[in-house]
This record gives C-alpha cells, structure tokens and sequence, in this order.
C-alpha cells in the first residue's frame, strides 16, 4: 500500500510539470543583496516543474513562464528566493548571501578557526562523504577525498585498519603514522572502537602552522576528528539501517585452474628436466615424465592422481597431453577404506558471500541552555572466509550545557562492546600453514580439499568434523607435498582467534570566561580498552594435535588520559587589530597492561577456558608499559582587518621515551595570510575569496619504543633457574626527531562558491631522524637507534570542487585533488654507507638502497637480460670491471650469483589522489569515488612465486604464462624455460618490478528520498533508501596484482583485502 | 559563587604530576643486572638460554644435526619446506643463515659482558668456576661458528678464512672482520685451556660446561687442526680420569631419552620448561613431525649388516606405515624425547659431546702418531657388540666407520668426510673437501655492514 502510495506520488509529481502553459515573457537581473553586485549563472526554476534557466555573467535572465507562477532563484552561497510572476514583465530579485556557508569553520589545534583566517593547510570531509563507506573504520572514508593522504591496506580482516602517510615517509625507522584527536583529545585507542555514524567531520591538518601545537606527535600530520553535537532547534531522531553482501574484490593472478592443465605443465616441467637436464631422449624422458608426474615428490611428482585413468594407460600420452580418456575424480581402496579423490577449486571452497548489518539511531536535541546528543549503533560484520566475524556495539551521549552566562560545561562519552573471531590470524604469511589466503592461492587445483567416500560426499569423523585432506596421507595415503600435514581450511572451522572486550572514551570540559576578553577552558579525557583474547589450536587436526590442542588467554588493558588546561586572550584594538593569544598545559599519560596464559590437552573444544585444559604452557606472563608527555604552549594569533592574518606559536614538550637528559625540546611555527579579496583595491567579480598563506615551522616525532635510552637485561628460564641475557642495548642520547615543514599556497573561492580549491607546496624536512643503526651482528646486537639522518619531502597539492550545474532540481558536483612529491634521503650515518653505487653512498637492505641523494625503497636488484635463446636460461646483467675494480662496461650472465645489482627506480607516485562525482535530480543522488596513483614500481612477487618452476616446493599453482615459456619448440619467448629444480630461474630481479600505477573504483552510491509531501503526512522529516557499494573494482598493471597493500613496493598476494561491499539502507529522520 | 571563575582556572591550571621517569616492567636495566656472584651465575644460564633460544638454525634445532644433513648417509623422507631440507640441498643462501649466526655471537656479547662484569664483584674466589665456565662456554660457541662458517683445517680447502672473533666487549664503532682459520682454531683452544686451568667444576653435571666437557671438546678441536698429539692427550685424560662411563649393551638404547647419561659429557637441554620446539631433532626426525631428516636406506642396510651391534637398533624401518599420518622412511631413533615430556618429539638434549668420541679421537689420533689404535675401539666395541672379539690391529677405515656408527645424527657425518680428505656423496650431490659448500654463506647483514673489510665465503656471491 505504501509502496502505491510514492509510486502515484512521483507520477503525479512528473505529471504536473508538462501541464502548464508557458504564456508570458518575464526578464530581469539578479543581484547579490550585500554588495548590489549582479549574480551571474543563478538558477531559475519554475516552482512545481522541471522548467528553468539561468542568468547570464552579467546576471541577466529572460525566460517564459506562465502568469500565475511562481519563480525560485537559486546561487550556491545565496539563500533561495521564492517570486511569484503575478503577470510582471520584468522581476529584478535580490539575493541573500547565505553567511553560514560562507563562515565555514575548520577544526584546529585546542580550537576552531574560520576558514579564512586559517593560514595552515586542512582539508574537511564531512559526515556526508563519511557516510558512504561501509566500514568499521572511519579513516577509511579519507581515501581518495583528502590531498596529500596515503592509504594502505594490507589486510582485509574485520577491524584491520589501513596505514596512513601524509605528505611523504616522515621517518625510516620512527612510526610515520599521524596522530588523531578526537574532539580535541589525542586518541590512541583502536579506530575501530568509534562509530563512523556519530561522526560530524574529520580534517587532516598537514602544514606545522596547523600541527605545532601537537608538538609532541604532530609530526605526521593530524586527524582531527569531531563527533556530533545537537543543532539549535526541535530535536531530531534519525534511523538507519544497512543490510549489505561483503564478496572478495582481490583479484586472482591468471593462474591454471584446470586439473588437466595443471598436469600437464607439471608434466611439462619433468620432462623439460629429464631431456635437458638429464640428457635423455625425448621419448625416454616422456615415458619416465609420464611415470613421476604423480608419484612421489622426492622424485618430482605430485603426490596424488585425481582422474581415473584407462587400466595400463598413462594420464599424461606421449603427445605431452592430458589423455582423453581420463577423467576427474578417481576411486581408491586403501587399507580397506573406499576413498574418492577428485580435484577441487581451493578458491571457491575458501571464499563465500557473507552479510553484513548495521543499525544506527541518534536523537539530537536542544532544550533551554543544553544540547544533547545520543546515539546507539549496531554492526554485525561477516567475513568472506570461515571462522571470522565481528559484532560491534557502540553508543554515545553529548551533552553542552550553558549554566551561567559566564560558565560552560560538557562531556562526550562514547561507548563500545565488541566481539571479533579472527579465525586467520596468518593473514600475509604466503608460506604459512595456517594462512587461508595462501592456501587458496597457492595450491594447486588437483589436489582434494575434502576426504570423500566412495559416493562423493564429503567423510565426516566421529566428532562430527568434516573430513579435510590434510596431505598427510590420510586421503587415501597420498601425500601433499605443498603445506604438507596441513589444510587451513579446517582449522579456521575448527581453531578459534577471538577477541572480545569493551572501550570507552569520554571527554569532558568546562569554559569559563571572566574579566573582559578571558577564556579558561579545561580539557580532560580518558580512553580505557579492555580486551580478552582467546586462541585455540584444535586437537583434531594439525600441529597441535600431537599436544591435545592448545588454548591460549590474555587480557590487555591499554589506558590514556590526557588533561589540558587552556588560557585564551582576545582584544580587538582599534577596530582593525584583533589578537588572541593561547597559553596551554597538555598532559598524557598512557599505560598497557597484559596477562597471558596456555595450557595444552583439552578436554573439548567447547571449553574455552584455562580450566579445560591439563598441561600448563609455562607461558605465564604479564607485562607493563608506560608512555608519558607533557607539554608547555603559546599561540598568538594577530589580524589586521580581517585582511592580513599572522600566527605564531612555541612548544615545549617532554617524553618519557628519552633520558631525563635529552627529554626536552622546543617546537615552534610561524603563520602568515594575505586575504587578497579583502583589500579595497581588489575587484574581480568571479573571485569570492583569494588567499595567499605560507606557514613554516618545526614539529617532534617520539614514535619509537619505550625504554630505547637504556641497555637491557631481560630474565629467562633456563630450565628452571634465573638466566639473564642482555636484551638490547640503548643509547641514552636519544632524543626527538624534528620534522621542519615549510607550507605555501593560494586558497581560493571562485563564482559565488562554485568552485572552491587550493594550490599547495610542501617541503618537509626531517633532521636528527630516530634511526635504527644497524651494527655487525657479530657485535651480538642487531643495532641502537640514534638521531643521525636528514630526510626531506616535497611536493605540490591541488584539489579543486566545484558544481558543474546547479539547478533547483538538478545539481552535479565534482572533485578531484593530486599530490606528487619526492622524496629523498639527504644525510646517513657514515657507518651506514658501506657502498657505493652510481655515484650514491649507502646501503642494502634487502631489495631496497637506502643512500645519500636517493629516495627512500630505492630498489636494488639485479636486472633481467632476457633469454639465452639458445637454452632458455634467463640472463642478467653483469658490470665488467677492469683490475682496479672500475666498470668498463656491461656483459650478460646466466649465472645468478654472478649478477650485478644496479639501482631500479622506486615506489613513490609520480601522482596520486581522488576524484569523484554527484548528481542529485530531483529526489535522486547518485556518487561515485574514485582513487588513483600513477608512477611509482612495486615488486610482484605473487607472479614471480606463480611463475616458478616446481622444483623446491611442488604443487602451487602455475601462472598461465608459464605455458609460453622458452622451449626447444618455442625458441623466442621472453620467458626463461620451465624445468623442474631450476634454482634460480625466477630469482629477484627488475622483471618483477611494474608499474604500481592503479585506478580504484572505490565508491558508488544511488539514493532516493521520498518526497516530503509524502513523508510528512507519516511526521517523517526525512526518508532516503539508498545502495552503496565499497572497493567496487581497480585495475592495476597485471590481473592480481594489487599495489596498495604497501608504502614501500611490495605486494601480497596472501592476504584478503579488499572487500567489496554492497549495501541497500534506509535513513529516516523524524 | 562569582569569584569561582577565577578560582577554577587557578586551581586546574596547577594539577600536573611528574611521572615522565618510567622504567621497564620486565626488565632490568644494566646498572642493576650483575652485581653479585648469584646474578654472574644467572648470567651464565642466559647465555646457554641465547644460544639455545628456541628456533629455527640454532645449535638445539638444526645446527646440532648440520653435519649429518649434509651428510653422506641423511635423507628426507618427507620434505616440509624446512630449513633441515634446505640444509641437506645446499639451498641456503646469505640471506638464510642470519640465526646461524645471530644466535651464538649474541650469546657470545652475553658471555663477554658476563666476563667483564665479573672482574668487578668482590668474591672473586666464588666468582672463578663461573668465569671459568664463561670462558668454555666461549670456546665452545666458537668452535660451533667456526664448523659451520669456515672449514676444518685439515680439509684442505682454499678457503683459510675463520670467524669474527668476539673476545671481548665491543665498540660501538666496531666493525667485524674475519680472523684466519689459524686465529680462530688458536682462540677456541686457547679459551678451553683458559677455562680447564682456572678451576671449571670437574663434577658431572648438566646443561653446563664443566671441566671434562672443556677438555673433550679441545680434543676435539685439535684433531679438527691436525694437532694428533695434543688431541690423544686430551682424549686420554678424559677416558682415563673423567666420572663419565661408556654405555653398554643394555644401557645404550635406553640412554638417548635420559638427562645426565653415563657417556654425556656435555649436552644442551630440551625441557618441557625450556627450548621445546618444532625444530628440534626430535620433530625433524619424527615420522610424525617434519620428517626431514631420516637415514639413506643404504646407511640402514650397512648398519643391519651387524646385527649383534647394539647400534643397528638405532635405525628403524618406518616404511610400513601403521598410519596414514605417518612419512614412511628410514629414521634414527637418537631422538626419542625426553623421558616424561608432554611433547616428546619437541623435547630432547643435544648431546654436544660424548665419553665415546674420546675413544674415536684417541684412536684415530694413535694412527697417525704410529701408537696402539685397538685398544680404544676394542674398548668402544666391547660395549657396542654383544660377543665381540678384540682385534689387534685397526686402519683409518676402522675408526672412520666406526665413528660413522656411533656418532650419526649427532653433528659428525660431514665433518668427518671432509676433514679426512674425503667427498660427500649423496643422491646428486658430491661434496668434495674444497667445495664452496662446504660452509654455509655468512648473513648478508654482517657482510654489508663490513664496508667491504668483512669477506663472504667464496661461491655466495661477493
């Protein structure tokens, strides 16, 4: 009935708009109230119909309408103005600027600042784009939106959150995350604790004019983020639901998914083996290929036959192919037990589609002097994979209160329940046998993933399990030589990864302000997170059978609590000079504790306490830490006619991460901003706001572990008796990283709002870098971290939004924003440059060199000659020296060992950002997001592991290519040839290196919201249905490759991220 | 009420504590660590607790069995992508062998504080056996170094490169760098003599060095330089003169599951409570664990030639399988667990040195200064054979297969092959006494650190 009801309601709503006539000409101008300037491109609607127009640059409009209609003006940063024709030939309307939207303010250090007085560098994302994406995680909405951000995922889990970067690698050994706060508090808790629904906005402050006074941990950049509060007026209650279907979005690399196929390249390879290596016939090393291709892996086999096979026939001809008369699935009586072994598809007995549900409701409201906001949410999150899931409560109250004139109160508290079963916690560990995604991407597709019986179906033990092939022998005696005694398949059903526990974060201040110009405010908050943990290794199956299953406990209590204590000053003189000053004390103290315990022989696995268990682990233990700062603060800020704007702020900020000795520094920044369209002179028409703002200042980086400044002995058990051992050794000169940051560019607000943007360049120097001095292990100790290196970045952002048409009825936005920059290693310590190469000093570190004048993940590797044509070896390149060691000149080798490293590029994009587009058409929106990155190299080793030989392991799967490889037959391939136990055939080096350029699709959302004539008559405000999908495709250089799972070059294609998220919701407002 | 908002200000604006000095929770800070001869001997325990640290490529996982992998008779019934495998191919590059090497210097920094620290305690008379023992434990982790990084000196390789020699507290600044294969052996048999003259304890104990293991293990070492003389001096002396007694007949099978054996002189311990681990022997060698290290069959049909040798038990035929879980094989039972361990496969000591080495070593150094060999390996055979009948005279070839019954799976095969001149020949590989691969590769994270003064071993790439 309902459905009827909208249905007739938006027919008759397009129905009326073609009944007018059109019958009179109405022309005249449109000028803004304020200034009497005209209004160029307003839009002019028809009330009622889909007929309008628009003025002209001068503001001019002409249009037909009939006599009795009534006409609506509308500008963006104007107030909508409703004129009835009442039959006038001319109508000249005056606009309301809309001062609101002018008056945009941005969250900042210890306060808030307008948007033109700010001299720093922010970007805002609003609740809105927030909203959009379907994640436990709020920084996730950031991908894309803010210029300057770099997102990475290395983990698809539940409650995984990604990395960010802003502006650059900050450091090489120091953390180059950013500091969030969250409704003026550093946050240190999980991001997964915070409701994305109870979040107003989120700004990501970059430049030091904006982070300085985070002295302490601002270095990174900051997250500001601000949870709702109540609006002036009648109390609002909003509803949302979303049911949502999470589906894999990693792609797989073109590997071979064919049983049939996958023999015969096995096949393939021993038979390469036997006539090119063993020297055999071709017939003989077919007949003797053929034998092994499913024997036993010390001769190269497989281990397992999977298709019946004619009597006396073989399953691989002489032809080199699958005979045609096998076929898939073979019975086998083994010591008495009828066995049915049959090829699987790991990749579809790993993956499913699983549900998603989320429930949020708020009420927001004003009464007397208070505002109150409350909210609850629910999330109930399904992973793709078995044995993972996630159940989320949270809930919030907001409440400010006015008590006296002169005194105001408030507090935030936000609450959260939560429960995770992490049933892969290997996630990434491609050679792990309890990493899920490396078992479905990594074995190959004959072998059986279940026991079976005779008939087919899937065996079951006298628990109740299902009956997975371990390759243990146990399917009928066969042997799996990949992750051998091992399926992870059954243990994420049968281990559990849970995590379960409760957080709280509350904030609470009081402002007061006295004399004439004196604001006091006082800042406390606190965030306790308590989580217990449970791990169970099964005694069914696997390793941990031979103990009886193991079941492991911790709890961990992490704790802040950050006091602030703010004196703020404000005097306008003389009209034109205003000041405020800032005087601050900031406190933090943090602590974790921990306590664990194991115990192995369970009684069952429904037990999941301690006491179910038998044999304690000897794995007591517990353990503490502390992080403390404290900083002093000054900020004072100057404007001279709301037209010239300065700044300049101190810092003095102590950590306890360094000895009393070198506890301290000072941390400054200096401001400045020239608001061009303030001055009398100024007149460009099209230009609302032009500002020119540079920032220069210094911020400290403390991010390392506690307790660096001090050697350290810890306490073992040798057997029963104290041992100490020498557990690290510390350096007591260790103090803050500096990270200089110079910021300068154009913000600017172009025809009336249209089209708002900024131009930015950065330059950021990081000086005394907290690095990691690696020592000669001979030594005993892998290193000390000391304050020796410089680093920079730099670079340039734009970002620019803008309404391309804006109709009453019809409106279409759209963004995009770019950073490139560069960085570059600028100073190393002497001891760290052991080498040199082209003209660099530095060093090697794994694939990457780390040098003077290089950036950062430079990589270093040998590069790939191409094939000897005449054996199919893959050669490298070789420098050829003369006898003092001077390269005269290059050769090529076929010998691994021999080849020379040289320097291949590294990963930073040339470009990266977002872009991204919305419509709304009368009651529809439709967006769609958009990430990218250009330029830059990552290392695929996910098709260097698929195009490898078989040889040290046997049986993981074949990349397609590997079908096209060098052969006596196919003597031009680029593709070295493919021979069991060729060592070195696909070692490291530039031929895995591609581009890590992407396009990311990452967004997309449609929505309708039933009309208010509708929704009114039920004394609903508000009614949106709306789908939404997340991580809806990208495409990278190769089909499986995805480069966003690292800052620095690597990828992994044993892990599950991302995944794809479709949603349908209802948002109702009432 | 007014005048509170001046009050509060003022009040909040105070609060503040100073708790910005914060010490560890699990730790102890260095000033604090050895200040009295109970904290020296708690020194001691952590360094056995480092060089024995509970993973992969230590000397109680695989480095106890690296001589036997490489070996002429070893064979991998089942392959799980292990560094055992790895090991017994010749796979490992220098970017594999960083805990092969981390582990014992890092032990060896903790043996040299120790040493350090001592000289400063009051009791120096109490402090003596522990130092004494430090100076053992010293020698002992470079001579582990030094089998597995450079080659023996009587194999004649062309590579006359020894170890880094960490023998003493090192400078920040420092940097490492090689010792002649001379330096080296003269260092590890300077510091047994340092330890077997300054009062070790000569009592039989466990899981520690003591004066016999100190003595036997130099003997060891000489026979490894060529010095034959020396190395039946010392064999003598422990045969003659120690409390270790040989296994017999009946003993001998049993023995391998017993801490503080009769023939132990010194071993690493595998306890439920320490070092249990997936990479010990027992797992490696467990048809129901990684199963990579077994016996060629072969080396089990030359050992089931003697069947009234009580050794022969020490191989079995695990080819009927009574379980599908099972990696049919050939497999030596060395590594039993220990007795009453939950987890038997994870827990095993490492026997570093046993009484019947002596008699080897005796032996085959009495062959090359022209004395009585027999006696020695009648003596050993005697409580081997059941009705074994002396002989007058032995050869090399004796002793050689004698050391290759008694000793497999204990870290020897190898080693024996390529000091006596001779190749490994196993499956594909033959492994001649100069081969590059006779020695592992140094971590590339020593070498790169070096600025070039640092030399990898030949074959691995610069």
């Amino acid at each position: 009935m309902t459905r009827l009801k909208l249905f007739l309601a938006v027919l008759a709503m397009m129905v009326t708009s073609w009944a007018y006539a059109q019958d009179l000409t109405v022309t005249g101008t449109v000028k803004d109230s304020s200034t009497g300037d005209p209004v160029p491109f307003a839009a002019i609607q028809l009330k009622g119909t889909m007929i309008g127009g628009m003025t002209d640059g001068d503001g001019l409009y002409s249009m037909n309408v009939p006599g009795d209609g009534v006409l609506v003006f509308s500008s963006v940063g104007y107030k909508d103005a409703e004129v009835s024709v009442a039959s006038r030939g001319v109508i000249d309307v005056l606009l309301d600027p809309d001062t609101e939207m002018i008056e945009e303010t941005i969250v900042v250090a210890f306060g808030t600042a307008t948007k033109e007085s700010f001299t720093g560098s922010a970007t805002v994302v609003k609740s809105d784009d927030i909203q959009k994406t379907q994640s436990s995680d709020v920084t996730r909405a950031l991908e894309g939106m803010v210029a300057g951000v770099q997102m990475t995922t290395s983990s698809g889990s539940l409650g995984s959150s990604p990395s960010i970067m802003i502006r650059g690698i900050s450091s090489i050994n120091a953390g180059t995350a950013p500091l969030y706060v969250v409704d003026g508090v550093p946050y240190s808790g999980d991001m997964n604790n915070l409701n994305s629904a109870d979040i107003e906005s989120m700004t990501v402050l970059k430049d030091a004019a904006s982070n300085a006074l985070y002295g302490a941990r601002g270095a990174n950049g900051v997250i500001m983020i601000t949870t709702k509060k109540a609006k002036l007026g009648e109390a609002k209650i909003s509803v949302d639901a979303k049911w949502g279907l999470n589906t894999k979005a990693l792609r797989s690399y073109d590997y071979i998914t064919d049983p049939g196929q996958y023999y015969e390249t096995h096949y393939n390879a021993l038979y390469n083996y036997y006539r090119m290596e063993k020297g055999m016939s071709n017939e003989a090393a077919n007949v003797l290929a053929a034998k092994n291709v499913t024997g036993a892996a010390a001769e190269g086999g497989l281990g397992y036959l999977t298709f019946t096979v004619p009597e006396g026939q073989n399953l691989i001809g002489s032809n080199g192919k699958l005979n045609p008369y096998a076929t898939p699935g073979r019975l086998v009586n083994f010591m008495g037990e009828q066995f049915w072994l049959q090829p699987d598809n790991w990749m579809d007995a790993t993956y499913k589609n699983s549900l998603r549900q989320e429930y949020n409701v708020s009420v927001a409201g004003t009464t007397g002097n208070a505002q109150i906001f409350a909210s609850f949410g629910y999330l109930n999150n399904k992973a793709i994979v078995d044995g993972s899931d996630m159940y989320r409560y949270t809930a919030r109250i907001r409440a400010d209160y006015q008590a006296k004139e002169w005194l105001k109160i408030g507090m935030n508290m936000g609450y959260t329940n939560f429960n995770w079963n992490n049933g892969n916690s290997d996630e990434g560990s491609a050679g792990s046998v309890g990493n899920i995604f490396g078992f479905a991407t990594m074995v190959a597709p004959i072998y059986p993933v279940f026991l079976r019986n005779a008939d087919g179906s899937i065996k079951y033990d006298q628990y109740g399990n299902k009956r997975y092939d371990f390759g243990d022998g146990s399917n009928a005696g066969m042997s799996r030589p990949i992750s051998g005694n091992a399926n992870a398949l059954q243990t994420v059903t049968l281990d559990t990864n849970n995590s379960e526990g409760n957080a709280i974060n509350g904030t609470g201040y009081f402002e007061v302000k006295f004399l004439k110009d004196f604001t006091f405010t006082f800042n406390a908050g606190v965030g306790v997170d308590e989580t217990r943990s449970t791990s169970i290794n099964n005694m069914y199956y696997g390793q941990f059978a031979a103990n009886g299953g193991i079941i492991s406990k911790s709890h961990g209590r992490s704790f802040y609590l950050n006091l602030q204590q703010l004196l703020n000053w404000n005097r306008t003189f003389a009209d034109y000079h205003n000041v405020t000053v800032l005087l601050g004390h900031e406190w933090y103290v943090s602590n974790g504790v921990s306590l664990g315990a194991s115990k192995s022989k369970m009684f069952s696995l429904n037990n999941t306490e301690l006491g179910g268990a038998v044999i304690d682990g000897q794995a007591a233990s517990s353990g503490r830490s502390d992080y403390n700062n404290e900083g002093y603060f000054l900020r004072a800020q100057y404007d001279y006619q709301n037209r010239i704007f300065a700044s300049a702020s101190f810092r003095r900020d102590a950590s306890s991460r360094f000895h009393p000795d070198h506890r301290w520094g000072n941390f400054w920044s200096l401001g400045g901003g020239w608001l061009i369209n303030h001055e009398p002179w100024f007149n460009v028409r099209w230009i609302d706001m032009l500002k020119l703002k540079a920032s220069i200042g210094s911020q400290g980086n403390d991010n390392i572990a506690d307790y660096l400044y001090t050697d350290m002995y810890s306490i073992t058990n040798s057997d029963g008796e104290i041992g100490v051992k020498r557990g690290s050794i510390g350096n007591p000169d260790i103090t803050w990283e500096t990270n200089t940051n110079f910021n300068a560019g154009f913000d600017f607000d172009l025809l009336r709002g249209r089209v708002s943007g900024s131009v930015e360049y950065f330059y950021r120097l990081t000086s005394d870098m907290l690095y990691f001095v690696s020592i000669p292990i001979s030594y005993g100790f892998s290193g000390y971290y000391d304050n020796i290196g410089d680093m920079r970045n730099a670079g340039i952002e734009f970002a620019v939004n803008g309404a391309i048409m804006d109709r009453r009825n019809f409106r279409w936005d759209a963004y995009v924003n770019f950073t490139h920059y560069t960085n570059k290693i600028i100073m190393l310590p002497d001891t760290h440059k052991n080498r040199e190469i082209d003209g660099y000093y530095g060093y090697a570190s794994g694939n990457k060199y780390v040098a003077e004048g290089l950036p950062l993940n430079t990589f270093l590797m040998p590069k790939y000659a191409g094939v000897d044509k005449t054996n199919g070896l893959p050669m490298w390149y070789k420098d050829v020296l003369d006898d003092n060691g001077n390269v005269i000149g290059r050769t090529m080798t076929s010998e691994y060992s021999e080849a020379t490293d040289y320097l291949c590029d590294d990963p930073t994009p040339d470009l990266y950002g977002g872009f991204g587009t919305s419509f709304s058409f009368y009651n529809f929106d439709i967006s769609a997001a958009f990430t990218y990155s250009i330029g830059g190299l990552t290392y695929d080793s996910g098709y260097a592991s698929y195009m490898s030989p078989p040889g040290g392991s046997v049986g993981s799967n074949f990349h397609k290519d590997v079908l096209k490889a060098w052969s006596p037959e196919n003597k031009n391939s680029d593709i070295p040839r493919f021979v069991y136990n060729d060592q070195n055939i696909n070692a490291s080096s530039d031929r895995f290196l591609v581009p890590a350029s992407y396009l990311n699709f990452q967004n997309a959302q449609i929505g309708y919201t039933i009309p208010a004539s509708v929704t009114n008559r039920i004394k609903v405000d508000k009614m949106r249905v709306y789908v939404a999908c997340d991580n809806i495709w990208y495409c990278s250089y190769r089909h499986g490759l995805d480069p966003r799972s690292s800052f620095s070059g690597g990828t992994n294609y044993a892990s599950n991220s991302p995944v794809r998220t479709i949603t349908g919701g209802i948002n109702i407002v009432f | 009420m007014k005048t509170m908002k001046y009050i509060l200000p003022v009040a909040v604006m105070l609060s503040g504590c100073d708790a910005l000095d914060q010490d560890p929770s699990t730790s102890v800070t260095v000033d604090t660590a050895i200040t009295s001869v109970e904290d020296l001997s708690n020194a001691v325990n952590g360094a056995y607790y480092v060089a024995t640290y509970g993973t992969t490529m230590t000397v109680a996982s695989e480095l106890s069995i690296y001589a036997d992998l490489v070996g002429p008779d070893s064979y991998q019934p089942a392959s799980s992508g292990q560094n055992a495998s790895r090991l017994a191919q010749y796979a490992l590059t220098p970017a594999d062998t960083y805990n092969a090497y981390y582990y014992l210097y890092a032990a060896l920094a903790s043996v040299n504080n120790a040493i350090d620290k001592a000289a400063d305690l009051e009791d120096q008379e109490a402090a003596a056996p522990y130092v004494a023992e430090l100076y053992a434990m010293r020698g002992l982790f470079h001579f582990h170094l030094a089998t597995v990084f450079a080659p023996i000196p009587t194999s004649g390789s062309s590579n006359d490169m020894g170890l880094v020699l960490a023998d003493k507290v090192f400078d920040i600044s420092y940097i490492g760098e090689r010792a002649s294969l001379q330096d080296t052996y003269a260092m590890i048999v300077s510091d047994f003599t340092k330890a077997i003259g300054s009062g070790l304890n000569m009592a039989r104990n466990s899981g520690h060095m003591n004066y016999w293991a100190a003595l036997a293990l130099r003997a060891r070492a000489y026979l490894y330089m060529g010095d034959y003389d020396a190395a039946l001096a010392d064999a003598r002396q422990v045969i003659g003169e120690s409390p270790y007694t040989l296994y017999t007949p009946e003993s001998y099978t049993r023995a391998w599951s017993q801490e503080g054996a009769d023939e132990v002189i010194m071993e690493y311990l595998q306890t439920d409570v320490y070092n249990a681990q997936r990479y010990a022997p027992g797992y490696y060698t467990s048809p129901l664990g990684y199963s990579e290290y077994g016996v060629s069959p072969e080396f089990y049909a030359w050992m089931q030639q003697t069947p009234e040798d009580v050794r022969s038990q020490m191989v079995a035929d695990l080819n009927i399988a009574p379980d599908p879980d099972y990696n049919p094989g050939f497999y030596p039972l060395k590594y039993p667990g220990n007795a009453g361990a939950s987890v038997r496969t994870y827990t095993n000591n490492i026997k570093v040195v046993r009484l019947s080495e002596m008699y080897l070593i005796a032996a085959e150094a009495a062959l090359h200064v022209g004395e009585d060999a027999s006696q020695y390996i009648n003596a050993l055979r005697t409580n081997r054979i059941v009705g074994y009948v002396s002989v007058d005279e032995v050869d090399m070839d004796d002793v050689m297969d004698e050391r290759r019954k008694e000793l497999f799976a204990e870290g020897h095969a190898a080693f024996d092959c390529w000091r006596t001149g001779r190749a490994v020949v196993n499956g594909s590989f033959t492994i001649a006494p100069d081969d590059y691969r006779t020695v592992l590769p140094l971590p590339v994270e020593e070498v790169d650190l070096s600025g070039g003064r640092l030399k990898q071993n030949p074959g691995y790439g610069g």
